[in-house]
């Protein structure tokens, strides 16, 4: 007769082989740990991330209807102008106004190489974004798109910045907020950015703002602003949101990592943040002047108030 | 009848003499108090008596005073019972308005406000008169609000930016808006009762007019607001302290100049004036 094997070892495991003479230990299947599911703030980001990159995939494909103007702030960039403006060359302009100021470098031969752009030199340094107000009072476009000339920006990132304003938007800022840290490590200037937009009503802006580049205008926001305010980046937020323009931060640019990679800088300097402290009162000084201390936040009587939340 | 088997209910019995309440504890009221503990209560029946018993352990020398508004569920008998200074309002007066009609009355040179819906322990709150009694003269919590997230809630953002304005980035979220906080009597002159109203402005003036504010001791005070309709985008109270402080922006502004007397970096403004 046959002895068969037992069919299961000790270990109740159902023997692979019955033949085989040796008992079979259970194997433990080794299984790989499990990557760490992503925090929520970093599945938010992935999602953000996927979204744009179908954005971008597809915005270069999309006929703008309005015009564009593109307007390129540059001061001593060699290195990169020519690839801003190679960039530029990919969308569908209306015209290239470039804006040089205080340039000790080739930037200017390297712009004159280059056909069809309007170009304003100017020997001495104008100031922090100055060069914006000049660029918008001559620019002719339905569409403003503003650029610095040290972080070339893939034409695909610039695109949905003109779609924007094509379908309606009056300000289409760059959305920085994948990039940005946790409140308690974020900088001086992202959180007075922030406290523009919330005290103005907008807290679904974050802290983006006019004071970062990419960013598009519509010829009516030019128009109710003026080009005089662009110099101050903050105070021509306040005003938009104060007369009632239509703003979002749509589309992401990522100026932030290049430009870390390009100058090793992951912050801004004392005097600029000081600069964009002074700006930022100057924003606010601006719109109490022309509308009330507490910008339409609730001026319901603290006696109500009290009545209503403790009753 | 045979004998009853239980006695019979004698009406004549005496009355046994009712177990009297003792005394309900009362506080010590100093008759020249050096420190002021100024509580603004509306209806807070099931923690006012605690607050007042952690109060009454902060200091020997000082007097408690309750200002009790718009209460319907006996606040103020509470206070009263107890020993408490009461100054009492039929109405509401409203957010912080308490704390100067408070501090109108107070006679100590500290003066330590605390709300009444919270009990904080006394060796908490002796940090704050302790450091009064050292040279500062605004002491603030140490209680920043909620950081650790990528969007800060619209409150917690307005104190750590006007604390930027006001170039103290060191005391991050902390304000006068939290409780506890205690002041010195020159900080409550240099300050002025009307603008004790508006917590955010009494800061500002404080830091402007070059008084000591610090942060002392973190008292962690996150309490959870309910649900309420929205103005501008925040609740209703949220508006209102952020209102507040831009009352603070505003009055910066004006006293310093509309920017601050922060650097323009040479601006060329005339290229563009007019376009």
């Amino acid at each position: 007769m046959v002895r068969r094997r037992k069919r299961h070892n000790r270990a109740g495991i159902k023997a692979r082989n019955p033949r085989s003479s040796h008992t079979i230990k259970p194997v433990k299947k080794r299984r790989r740990p499990a990557a760490p599911r992503p925090s929520a703030p970093a599945r938010g980001r992935m999602v953000q991330e996927r979204t744009r990159r179908l954005q971008r995939e597809e915005s270069l494909t999309r006929a703008i209807q309005g015009t564009v103007s593109a307007i390129v702030i540059a001061c001593d960039e060699e290195d990169t102008l020519l690839q801003v403006l190679q960039q530029l060359s990919r969308l569908p302009l209306l015209e290239t106004i470039v804006i040089l100021n205080g340039c000790t470098d080739r930037s200017f031969a390297i712009v004159q190489e280059m056909e069809d752009i309007t170009l304003l030199h100017y020997p001495e340094r104008l100031g922090h974004d100055v060069g914006r107000s000049i660029g918008a009072s001559i620019a002719s476009g339905d569409i403003l798109l503003f650029v610095d000339g040290d972080v070339p920006v893939p034409a695909e990132e610039l695109a949905p910045f003109l779609i924007a304003i094509d379908q309606g938007l009056d300000v289409a800022l760059n959305d920085i907020s994948p990039w940005l840290p946790t409140f308690d490590r974020q900088d001086g200037v992202t959180r007075l950015k922030s406290f523009l937009n919330v005290a103005m009503g907008h807290p679904k802006l974050r802290s983006n703002s006019l004071t970062a580049v990419p960013h598009a205008l519509s010829r009516k926001a030019i128009q109710t602003l003026g080009c005089e305010c662009l110099s101050v980046p903050p105070k021509a937020q306040a005003l938009a949101l104060f007369h009632g323009l239509r703003v979002g931060a749509q589309s992401s640019a990522d100026v932030i990592t290049r430009n870390r990679l390009r100058t090793g800088n992951t912050g801004i300097g004392n005097s600029l943040a000081a600069l964009i402290l002074g700006d930022h009162l100057e924003a606010f000084d601006e719109v109490m002047t022309q509308g009330n201390a507490r910008l339409g936040q609730t001026k319901m009587v603290r006696a109500d108030l009290a009545a209503m939340r403790n009753a | 009848m045979g004998t009853r088997r239980t006695p019979a209910p004698r009406r004549s019995r005496p009355r046994t003499a009712r177990v009297k309440k003792p005394d309900p504890w009362q506080i010590q009221q100093h008759p020249n108090p050096e420190v002021s503990i100024i509580i603004p209560a509306m209806n807070e029946r099931s923690t006012i008596v605690d607050v007042l018993w952690e109060a009454n352990q902060v200091d020997p020398k000082s007097e408690i005073i309750v200002v009790v508004n718009g209460s319907t569920d006996g606040t103020d008998g509470l206070a009263q019972l107890h020993g408490a200074k009461l100054l009492r309002y039929p109405y509401a007066l409203g957010h912080d308005v308490g704390r100067r009609v408070g501090a109108e009355t107070a006679r100590g040179n500290i003066l330590l406000f605390l709300d009444a819906d919270m009990r904080v322990p006394a060796k908490d709150l002796r940090h704050f008169v302790e450091a009064i009694r050292q040279g500062t003269d605004v002491a603030l919590n140490d209680y920043s609000g909620p950081v650790h997230r990528l969007v800060a809630h619209p409150v917690v953002l307005a104190k750590h930016t006007l604390n930027l304005m006001l170039q103290r980035p060191d005391l991050e979220g902390a304000s006068m808006t939290a409780v506890p906080h205690a002041l010195s009597r020159n900080a409550l002159y240099q300050i002025g009762m009307a603008s004790l109203e508006i917590p955010p402005l009494a800061q500002a003036i404080a830091i402007t007019r070059g008084m000591n504010v610090r942060r002392v001791h973190q008292v962690s005070a996150g309490k959870l607001n309910a649900s309420r309709p929205k103005i501008q985008g925040t609740d209703p109270l949220s508006s209102l302290v952020i209102g507040d402080h831009l009352e603070a922006v505003h009055w910066l502004v004006q006293h310093l100049g509309p920017r601050g007397g922060q650097p323009d970096l040479g601006r060329q403004r005339d290229r563009v004036r007019g376009t």
